[in-house]
């Protein structure tokens, strides 16, 4: 049975943004060689070749380390004396470092040098799983605070026939999961009414956000609020049945109610030609880890609206999960 | 409370000497007597035949006990050292599940705390199952997750730690459940120092300097943890990185050398993150565990970052 309980996670704020490359740790031609063995190893594996000459020079050919989008991500977040517990580190696509210990390295970077690990091999529902995780682990009460960041980088350095994103993308979601606090002293979240510029994803950085993020950020920061209520994931459905399981699951969890808005992510949209339109917002194509949370930041922050519960529904065609995840307003929510 | 239900480990057969990697791995003969003399390793398994996803297939079918139990199993989770094994979106983990008739449960890797990514697993495959509806019919019918650990040689790095240690291919998968009878985890701590990783700033000997105490000071936070001395655990299953790191720890938290099983460390030399599923099933075979024994599994976790993990169990 895929259903999970309801969460007690509450979305404080978020942040997110495009990056651009190289990798800053690639600059140096000593890490540049570490990848491109480890990267030709990997690839002969399955009888693919890194091209030669690539690693010859720092160029944006060779992509991004999601230790750097991740530490940039933390750096706008998240403010000194804000101590997170549990950090989860989603990707699909690997990075052009791929044998560091990233969310060790996070481990280090972040406030309260969380509990850190990398979730991966699962395509887009990762974060769903991690969502999943941080409601078990926090039910110990051991969790006060915990860091979702969901990237993507463009570079594989070798053949493949997965197209990839179009550009570098991550998102950061920081989460409570106590009734204590929306903003740890010294945070500076952001008014709602300055996340809610225009949408969809593809704005420039910086664009429906703030820069009241913490002193030295650059202005990624969205306030979203939010508490999260139902996590499910469908294993193993074809692509002849996503249609269906989607509506079934959709209308399941509207609970009759006609306000709730709905975010689909480009792939399960294509899966999904006769998916509903009113209170439908689809992901733009291209971004298949990040689109969904970075499109779902700014419904969550939509004036008016904002009060009215979102559900965000992925499809992978590749790994085949249907992934859905409900979203209530927080005030609404707590009830105080 | 979070348990064991049953563990398989797959090594390959091929012996590898020690030597044998001194010409591929360009080591000195001072390098390899250093391992042999002073590390205690003398072998690893490795095989080129067996691909990676022959090695999960392999030890998740030596599982007796999930025979006939798949449907029963909600989560897959594989604990690996490297984060990165496989091109993209080469993806061995759910080509075995479905393989194994388990295409029904929700798989993914946890990683990035290296060789003590498995410990991770098994905590987190007990807190998922913690928060799955218990069985219609009973314990018998209750949730399960299945962890799998499993690592190729596939390069430099996952061939051998220069100074310290060499690798051995293998894998290992546990039956995990909620509430099971045997091998109940009592505590589990870790601690995770990203100032190791290349941009951490922290220095290689200061690594050295360290490890030790921080292995220490997280097996005993474990034994905190689960309410149990030092003096109460009957047996440690190490991480086989080597002899020497095992009888310096021992001396320096006063643990007698005889209660560490470190026979796998000439067997196999370090399987990455299967070394605690080896070091267990030998302890069983040689009847070294008696039920109610309490016994303590550690991992180091170390290559860019350092992850110290520990766990005690009930057997």
């Amino acid at each position: 049975m895929p259903a999970a309980p309801s969460t007690d996670l509450h979305l404080i704020r978020a942040a997110r943004r495009p990056f651009t490359g190289p990798a800053a740790l690639l600059h140096d031609p000593v890490h540049r060689d570490q990848s491109r063995r480890y990267l030709t190893d990997l690839a002969r594996q399955d009888g693919r070749e890194v091209p030669a000459g690539l690693f010859d020079t720092a160029s944006e050919s060779l992509g991004q380390s999601y230790a750097e989008m991740a530490e940039a991500l933390i750096g706008a977040l998240l403010a000194p004396d804000e101590p997170v517990d549990l950090l989860v580190l989603a990707f699909s696509r690997h990075d052009m470092l791929p044998g560091r210990a990233t969310a060790t390295y996070l481990s280090h970077v972040c406030p309260g040098t969380p509990l850190s690990f990398a979730l991966c091999d699962q395509g887009p529902a990762a974060a769903f799983s991690a969502l999943r995780l941080a409601h078990a682990y926090a039910a110990s009460g051991g969790c006060r605070r915990f860091l979702l960041i969901v990237v993507e980088q463009t570079v594989l350095p070798y053949a493949t026939s997965t197209p990839g994103p179009a550009r570098h993308q991550g998102v950061a979601l920081l989460f409570r999961t106590t009734g204590q606090d929306t903003a740890a002293p010294g945070a500076h979240p952001v008014p709602p009414d300055a996340a809610t510029a225009a949408e969809p994803a593809g704005l420039p950085v910086g664009q429906g956000t703030d820069s009241a993020g913490p002193a030295g950020s650059t202005g990624d920061v969205v306030g979203a609020s939010a508490r999260v209520g139902v996590v499910r994931q469908h294993p193993d459905v074809a692509a002849d049945e996503v249609a269906a399981l989607a509506a079934s699951e959709l209308a399941a969890l509207a609970a009759g109610r006609p306000d709730v808005r709905v975010v689909l992510s480009a792939d399960l949209a294509a899966a999904w030609p006769a998916h509903p339109v009113e209170g439908v917002t689809v992901t733009p194509p291209g971004q298949p880890t990040t689109g969904l949370w970075w499109t779902l930041l700014g419904r969550l922050t939509d004036q008016p609206g904002r009060s009215r519960p979102v559900v965000a529904a992925d499809y992978d065609p590749d790994l085949r999960y249907l992934c859905l995840v409900t979203w209530e307003d927080a005030a609404t929510a707590d009830d105080g | 409370m979070t348990a064991l239900d049953a563990v398989s480990v797959h090594l390959p057969q091929r012996r590898v000497p020690i030597e044998s990697l001194a010409g591929p791995l360009e080591l000195t003969d001072m390098q390899v007597r250093l391992f042999r003399r002073f590390h205690g390793l003398d072998q690893v398994r490795r095989d080129p035949d067996l691909s990676l996803h022959d090695l999960l297939r392999h030890a998740a079918t030596g599982l007796t006990a999930l025979h006939g139990q798949e449907h029963r199993v909600r989560f897959v989770l594989y604990g690996r050292a490297f984060p990165v094994v496989t091109p993209y979106p080469v993806n061995p983990l759910h080509d075995v599940c479905r393989a194994l008739g388990l295409g029904h449960a929700v798989a993914f890797t946890l990683t990035q705390q290296s060789c003590a990514s498995a410990l991770l697993a098994i905590e987190m495959a007990g807190r998922l199952l913690a928060a799955e509806p218990p069985g219609r019919h009973g314990p018998d019918d209750g949730p399960l997750a299945l962890v799998l650990t499993g690592e190729k040689a596939f390069t430099r790095d996952a061939q051998f730690i220069p100074e310290t240690s060499v690798f051995s291919e293998g894998a290992s998968a546990c039956l995990v459940s909620a509430d099971g009878p045997r091998d109940r985890l009592l505590g589990y701590a870790c601690a995770q120092r990203g100032e190791f990783d290349v941009a951490g700033g922290a220095s290689g000997a200061q690594f050295q300097r360290e490890y030790r105490p921080a292995l220490a000071e997280v097996i005993a936070r474990a034994l905190t943890v689960a309410g149990v001395a030092l003096d109460d655990i009957r047996l440690v299953l190490p991480h086989n990185v080597n002899v020497v790191t095992w009888h310096r720890l021992c001396r320096l938290i006063g643990l007698p050398r005889d209660r560490v099983l470190l026979d796998n460390v000439r067997e196999t030399g370090h399987v990455f993150c299967a070394d605690a599923f080896a070091n267990y099933l030998t302890a069983r075979e040689r009847g070294l565990l008696n039920p109610g024994d309490r016994y303590l599994v550690a991992a180091v976790g170390a290559g860019d970052g350092a992850t110290f993990a520990a766990m005690v169990f009930a057997h």
